[in-house]
């Protein structure tokens, strides 16, 4: 609650002009930002360029933001992704190449290998699924946003969300139990 | 366990993530919670969705190879700089009005001249100052208007910056700062205006007609006509020193006053005789009543 009181702060801060307060809400939500567009493109450096484009937009309409900043975020984001994987699907970039090994977690070395490893598999598994799906997992299950909120994200209908979470589910855990196999 | 039948439901398989999430209706839930309960292939799909929720949630954040850099905004910037040369420019006007040599300023009649003339006196004393035009909108004598105007820009440029900068605060400031530049401008322009010239006891019946009239004809509160000022003159004939054109007057020094009001911006200049009777005066030429 006192973080969410402390970045509605920051927000009004931000609006009236503060870039100081703007780049804290940078440097809270870049990660998470950054994470969606990966997911959403499959791909770090258009991820990064969209990221890039979401903050700036951001920025410079900072007046016009309402509500949660980082479903706002999200909603500029997707629409950047979009129109990146437009443009990546014309160029036929989509999905080339393996992303680099995420950086191991603290802890005991063989349970950081194996949360990494397992980490790896569930990344892969969800980039196995149709785009639709891996948003809509994503948003749900990564993010925690409710079925109204992913309907405000991404412009589709409760039960197209709905539908989308469940094949999305059911496609990650016939990818991870193929690789189980 | 409950001896029914293990029915499956792909209907109510399709479910099974909304109840998860806690996105069903309560009777959807009721629905979904009674086929779960004799459905050992859904709640073996239920326990693994849920494994794969969890295995989703559990992903860490990643940062971004490279950090966010946000550009300036332009908008902001545009209004900045357009406030700073407001400022700049009102500085300049405010500067360039001090050092430019002012007219000198007009002298009012001291009240030793408001005398009666002298019957040898052979025409009207001082007359200097140029007529204004009734319609004109001439500008009051004394204001100094680049010194207005350049405090005005001054000031609510500084305000329009402040506002940018600091947001609703700054715009508090500025228009505190505003209001007292126009106070003080208003104070500093039109202070030495507000107190009229003195009127000799002879004269007051003739100014406070005067005032009258202007005010009739403006539609005025007589209040708000100011005497700007008030010289004795003795006029040549009795036309008070403004001829109606085809008009005779009798050739006899006629003395009065030359009675300026101001109502708004504008001056407006009555020629009067001591008996009451009086003229608007413009361009030389009597205006009709």
């Amino acid at each position: 609650m006192g973080a969410v009181d402390s970045y509605q702060l920051l927000l009004e801060r931000a609006k009236r002009g503060d870039a100081a307060a703007f780049e804290r809400l940078v440097a809270e939500y870049q990660p998470a930002v950054f994470t969606f567009c990966r997911h959403v493109l499959n791909d770090p450096d258009e991820a990064a360029d969209a990221t890039q484009e979401a903050f700036v937009a951001a920025w410079l309409k900072i007046g016009s933001i309402r509500g949660d900043l980082r479903a706002w975020l999200f909603k500029v984001a997707l629409n950047r992704c979009r129109d990146r994987l437009r443009r990546l699907t014309a160029a036929r970039r989509i999905g080339s190449g393996d992303p680099p090994e995420p950086p191991a977690p603290d802890g005991h070395p063989e349970e950081a290998l194996l949360a990494a490893e397992r980490q790896e598999l569930v990344r892969r598994a969800l980039r196995e699924l149709e785009p639709d799906q891996r948003l809509a997992v994503v948003l749900a299950d990564l993010f925690g946003y409710a079925y109204t909120e992913i309907a405000a994200i991404t412009g589709w209908p409760l039960g197209t969300v709905r539908s989308r979470i469940h094949r999305g589910r059911l496609g990650l855990r016939a990818a991870l139990l193929k690789r189980r196999e | 366990m409950t001896g029914k039948p293990d029915l499956h439901d792909p209907d109510l398989e399709a479910l099974l993530s909304a109840y998860l999430d806690g996105e069903l209706s309560a009777k959807e839930r009721q629905t979904v919670e009674l086929h779960l309960a004799s459905c050992n292939r859904c709640r073996e799909l239920l326990a693994d969705l849920e494994r794969v929720k969890y295995l989703v949630a559990a992903l860490p954040l990643e940062s971004p190879p490279r950090p966010v850099i946000l550009p300036r905004r332009p908008v902001r910037r545009l209004v900045e700089l357009a406030a700073l040369a407001a400022v700049l420019a009102g500085l300049f006007l405010i500067g360039a009005d001090a050092l430019l040599p002012q007219p000198a300023p007009q002298p009012m009649t001291p009240a030793a001249q408001l005398a009666p003339a002298q019957p040898s006196g052979s025409a009207e004393r001082t007359v200097t100052r140029p007529q204004p035009a009734l319609s004109s909108g001439s500008q009051p004598t004394g204001v100094r208007v680049p010194a207005l105007i350049g405090a005005g820009l001054a000031v609510s440029g500084t305000a329009a910056f402040l506002a940018v900068r600091f947001g609703r605060v700054g715009l508090l400031l500025g228009l505190v700062g505003l209001a007292g530049g126009l106070l003080g401008g208003c104070a500093g322009t039109g202070g030495g205006q507000s107190a009229e010239p003195p009127v000799p006891p002879e004269a007051e019946r003739i100014v406070a007609a005067v005032r009258a009239d202007a005010a009739r004809r403006l539609g005025q509160d007589p209040a708000r006509v100011r005497v700007v000022s008030l010289e004795a003159v003795d006029w040549p004939d009795t036309s008070l020193g403004c001829p109606e054109q085809g008009k005779f007057y009798a050739q006899v020094i006629t003395p009065g006053y030359r009675v300026v009001v101001r109502a708004g911006n504008t001056d407006y200049e009555y020629h009067t005789d001591r008996a009451g009777n009086f003229v608007l005066c413009i361009r030389g030429q009597p205006s009709a009543r």
